[in-house]
């Protein structure tokens, strides 16, 4: 751009502009070209200015307009009913600085969800909102449940947006216009938004305007903390202080002096516009603190200016002069945080939380002091006679005192919910699930608790995690959760467990730790949560606690990559993992019980491999011989002697596991299938719904009770199942169909099975009976063959299994191939006579010479297995 | 008289007699009552409607001033307001919410609305930068479109407000305009 004209110069051209401007056409022209000297190097520009004179303002007047139109539009808000992409608007909830807040319906995923617009303009502000999203979003990836889960932040139609759980509750601003805030329950609020910050500190965010309008809390007592980072959105540029007015000038081109959102939270470094860390929440927290136990804001003001100059100078009246008794320590608290000198306050949310929760406990016990003069002499006895009790416990070994606080008198459940990745890394994203399934392995061993196995909790991979819900979901009373941050050698661990009835959490904690030394992990997040739980362990169970070998770091990696593999259903990759970390690592239980039941399973989902049922044995031979209390490997191998035939070696080994773990649902589960296999089908009810009882996912996806088939008992069968849509449970679906009678629904199953996946037995066979439905026979039974014959290529026993074939043979009609195949799977090791008996789908081939003795033979063995498994 | 009348009103006496202070603190107040003028009037029309800008002017000066001032006084709000609204307009298209809160106010207000239209209107900003460099060069040229589009002065008043006559007020709106449009075109 040119250099703006010299004064001088710009008068003259403003003098020749003037001039000429009322020159006719011809005598402008003649006017430009006669310039000499100095006016002649302004020619050009007399030359556009003449050009541009007498246009219309309107290049002045649209603009206005246009800015006006913008301003206009952006003051109306959005009706109800109103689509944003997927989310319809229900109604408005709230405005506040930055935006309007929306109850909207997420229409995809079918629930309500808070919409905040935003106000934004791609111009000036895009840096501005990439911060605020980066803070945003690594706040809410904490998962922590004190920060506001935030779903989506995107924009559409113009419209800047904030997608986030919606909470049901007040803000604590609406709170404190119906009066200040009992003690205890203060105390409380503040302990959890200190958590919050605790937690987003820890991962470099700072919040930057916490105030009552910014701290909901939830009818159940839950506090959730929102907005973090969304100060970013209108930050100053550095060394510009957001409060203070600039200097006044005196002429028209004075600005006034412009204030971003409300200073009475802030801290003095805050209000001046210097760089910032976490203690400035702190004072802010210190500041929210005072106003729900007074009513009052620490710093008042009539003006802005007065305000900030309060929060520079003034020590807020004590707590003692403005709320009625206020417990000293309380008074404490808040003045240390509100100190001006940030190097004089807690120097991190955690110091501030400790100092919260050590006085939650005074206040319970009722040692907390007073500001006020009087100590009312109920509380002065209370707390002599309590010393008293304390100095006896004490003396007996007791921690007696510890029942003061809220610890439910009834047995924990608990789940452990998978980690969640802050980086979002790919590399790292093993290391959620796998170390949650870490301590639920460790926690197992403890009789005193019931925790969920690693299979129920993993449907919660990567999902927001809403406290209330999991517990209803699962059905515990105690939840985990947590998340990581790996930065280079480091490895960041943050955890809360939480406590459901009543909600409230139980500790909240960050862990430190070398990535090398990632086995640690287990071992401390364990003993957190059992003296967390105040768990007093049998010897045995301490000694099993840290009975494992050691494992060096990158076997141990692979253990936990391959555990994880397992668990999304890549067995192939699962195997892979594990054999090199067992390679790496032979010594190591838990890698061989997790190896053997890849083999397991990869088997399973083809009636049975010879070669993978051998490596299978093998490996958990190896885990019992390392480790012969793993449970684990004890509930694998049961399983696998099961499918093999040998369901008379499960029953005594699972019965042993239960004996020393009775609440161990998927063992019960397991018993539950080893009965059936010997026809014992009521026990094998008993047990499977044991297991269910335990634990409501437990083995969600395996072929349901089958033994409510073989007892007849079509419709508890079929409402067994689980919802899943995989070609497995698809075939049960139509099976159970299809022994009700309802030919054409159990068709549809039937076919849709196969289509997900021709290659799976179980799908061929339903095909098959679906061709016979369509009158196809031929069709059918060409299928049987090819699945009895791949299965007979790889060895096949498991007997359940082969028992379909022969059953899809005697419907269509091939008797001879029916009879061989039922000799077949008896001899595999599958022989409930019942069944047999009642069987409608044998009917054709009932009068066959060779089927009373294929059944006689059926029926002893079934009274053998009774006898020696009866009770 | 409404509090804030009695206080503007002092105010733009006040600054009238040279107290230059006086028009720090009248600032905020004509701020607040524009803005929220700017939302609530322009709230229940529809978009597409246009806003004009004097009309806002206007409003806000018949709210906030008694009519017992000098002819001198009124220019000099209008000045100020002219100015205010040229801010208002090109912060909200930055936008930049920012607020002044005025003696005691607390309350959420519900004005600070922020849902963004598809189009941005760049053009105010480019208008407004424009006006900026214009002032650089030659204050009263710039202060002539500011009082005349923005605060919707008539040639009488823009004269008044800046101590000069009609006449000189054409030609400098002349030569400013068609600086502004040679300017402009050329971005």
């Amino acid at each position: 751009m040119a250099p703006n004209p010299s004064p001088e110069r710009w008068k003259r051209l403003d003098q020749l502009f003037q001039h000429a401007a009322d020159l006719p056409g011809p005598e402008r022209a003649a006017l430009l070209a006669s310039l000499t000297g100095a006016d002649a190097e302004l020619r050009d520009e007399l030359a556009a200015l003449l050009a541009s004179d007498n246009e219309t303002t309107d290049f002045i007047q649209a603009p206005l307009r246009e800015a006006a139109g913008h301003m206009a539009a952006s003051q109306t808000t959005l009706a109800p009913g109103t689509q944003i992409g997927h989310y319809q608007i229900v109604s408005l909830v709230g405005s506040g600085g930055m935006g309007r807040v929306y109850l909207a319906h997420d229409t995809k995923l079918g629930r309500k969800v808070a919409f905040k617009t935003l106000a934004v303009n791609a111009l000036y502000d895009e840096r501005a909102l990439r911060r605020f999203e980066q803070e945003a979003r690594t706040a809410s990836a904490l998962n922590h449940p004190n920060i506001l889960t935030i779903y989506e932040i995107d924009q559409l139609d113009g419209i800047h947006f904030i997608v986030s759980e919606f909470v049901d509750g007040p803000n604590l601003r609406e709170r404190l216009r119906a009066g200040r805030i009992a003690p205890k329950e203060a105390v409380d609020i503040a302990a959890q938004i200190a958590a919050a910050l605790n937690a987003a500190h820890s991962v470099g965010v700072t919040h930057r305007d916490i105030k009552p309008e910014n701290v909901m809390v939830r009818t159940d007592g839950l506090v959730k903390v929102v907005d973090f980072g969304i100060a970013k959105l209108t930050e100053p540029p550095s060394g510009e202080s957001p409060v203070l007015p600039k200097p006044s000038s005196l002429t028209l081109t004075t600005q006034p002096g412009m204030v971003i959102g409300t200073a009475r939270y802030m801290s003095p470094e805050q209000v001046r516009g210097l760089a910032l860390d976490g203690r400035s929440d702190i004072f802010s927290l210190g500041a929210v603190l005072y106003e729900m136990v007074s009513g009052h804001a620490p710093f008042e003001g009539a003006t802005q200016s007065d305000v900030v100059a309060e929060i520079l100078k003034t020590d807020p009246k004590p707590l003692a002069q403005v709320g009625p008794s206020v417990p000293a320590g309380l008074d404490r608290i808040v003045s240390t945080a509100m100190n001006k000198d940030r190097d004089a306050r807690y120097q991190s949310a955690r110091e501030m939380s400790a100092a919260l929760q050590s006085l939650q406990k005074q206040m319970e016990l009722g040692t907390a002091g007073h500001t006020s003069a009087k100590v009312p002499f109920w509380r002065y006895r209370w707390a002599r006679a309590n010393a008293l009790a304390l100095l006896l416990m004490a003396a007996v070994g007791h921690f007696f005192w510890h029942q003061q606080t809220r610890l439910p008198t009834g047995h924990r459940t608990v789940a452990i919910l998978p980690f969640r990745n802050i980086r979002q890394d790919p590399a790292t994203e093993f290391l959620g699930f796998s170390l949650a399934d870490a301590v639920i392995t460790k926690l197992g061993y403890v009789s005193s608790l019931t925790i969920r196995p690693s299979s129920s909790i993993e449907q919660y991979r990567n999902k927001a995690i809403d406290p209330r819900r999991v517990g209803a979901e699962l059905n515990v009373n105690t939840i985990l959760t947590g998340s990581f941050l790996k930065d280079g050698d480091n490895l960041r661990i943050n955890a809360q467990l939480v406590d459901l009835r009543p909600m409230r959490i139980i500790w909240d904690d960050t862990i430190d730790i070398q990535y090398q030394n990632l086995l640690t992990v287990q071992d401390r997040v364990s003993q957190k949560i059992i003296s967390g739980l105040e768990l007093s362990l049998a010897p045995a169970e301490g000694a099993r606690l840290n009975a494992d070998h050691a494992i060096s770091q990158s076997a141990y990696e692979r253990y936990l990559r391959g555990v994880n593999d397992y668990a999304s259903d890549d067995f192939d990759h699962a195997i892979e993992e594990l054999e090199q970390s067992a390679a790496m690592e032979p010594n190591y239980a838990l890698t061989w019980a997790h190896l053997g039941r890849a083999y397991t399973t990869n088997a399973g989902l083809q009636f049975g491999g010879r070669e993978e049922y051998r490596k299978a044995q093998t490996a958990y031979e190896k885990a019992l011989a390392l480790n012969p209390d793993l449970i684990e490997a004890k509930i694998y191998e049961a399983n696998l002697l099961t499918d093999t035939g040998r369901a008379e070696q499960a029953i005594p080994l699972l019965r042993a596991a239960l004996a020393a773990n009775p609440n161990v649902a998927e063992a019960h589960w397991e018993l539950g299938y080893a009965y059936r296999y010997g026809g014992m089908l009521p026990e094998s009810v008993t047990e499977c719904e044991t297991a269910r009882r335990l634990d409501p996912n437990v083995k969600i996806n395996s072929s349901a009770l089958n033994t409510y088939f073989y007892l007849g008992e079509y419709d508890k069968f079929l409402a067994s199942l689980p919802n899943t849509d995989s070609a497995y449970i698809l075939f049960y679906r139509g099976l159970g169909e299809y022994y009700k009678g309802d030919d054409s629904t159990a068709e549809s199953h039937f076919d849709r099975a196969f289509e997900l996946n021709p290659a799976l037995p179980q799908a061929e066979i339903g095909k098959a009976l679906a061709d016979g439905c369509r009158h196809d026979p031929a069709a059918g039974r060409k299928l049987l063959h090819e699945a009895e014959d791949r299965a007979r290529d790889r060895g096949v026993t498991d007997g359940e299994g082969i028992y379909k074939i022969a059953q899809g043979y005697a419907v269509l009609g091939d008797s001879d191939s029916a009879l061989r195949v039922l000799r077949m799977s008896i001899d595999a090791g599958f022989f409930p006579y019942s069944y047999f008996q009642s069987d409608p789908l044998l009917n054709n081939i009932r009068r066959r010479p060779e089927f009373p003795a294929l059944m006689d033979g059926a029926r002893r063995r079934s009274e053998e297995f009774r006898t020696k498994f009866g009770r | 008289m409404a509090p804030d009348q009695q206080a503007v009103t002092r105010l733009l006496k006040q600054w009238g007699e040279g107290d230059k202070q006086a028009l720090d603190q009248l600032m905020p107040l004509v701020y607040d009552q524009l803005r929220s003028l700017a939302g609530r009037c322009l709230a229940s029309g529809r978009p597409e409607q246009t806003l004009r800008a004097t009309a806002l002017v206007n409003e806000a000066y018949v709210r906030l001033v008694h009519s017992d001032l000098t002819f001198n006084d009124r220019v000099h709000f209008f000045a100020v307001a002219a100015r205010l609204l040229r801010h208002i307009l090109v912060d909200h298209a930055r936008g930049l919410h920012r607020q002044k809160r005025g003696a005691g106010a607390e309350k959420l207000t519900l004005d600070e609305a922020v849902l963004v239209s598809p189009e941005t209107p760049s053009s105010i900003l480019d208008l407004d930068e424009a006006l900026s460099r214009l002032a650089e060069l030659d204050k009263r040229k710039a202060d002539v479109i500011e009082l005349l589009f923005f605060g919707g002065l008539t040639y009488d008043e823009v004269a008044a407000a800046l101590e000069i006559s009609a006449a000189t007020v054409h030609r400098e709106l002349r030569m400013a305009k068609a600086w502004l449009h040679k300017e402009l075109a050329a971005t």
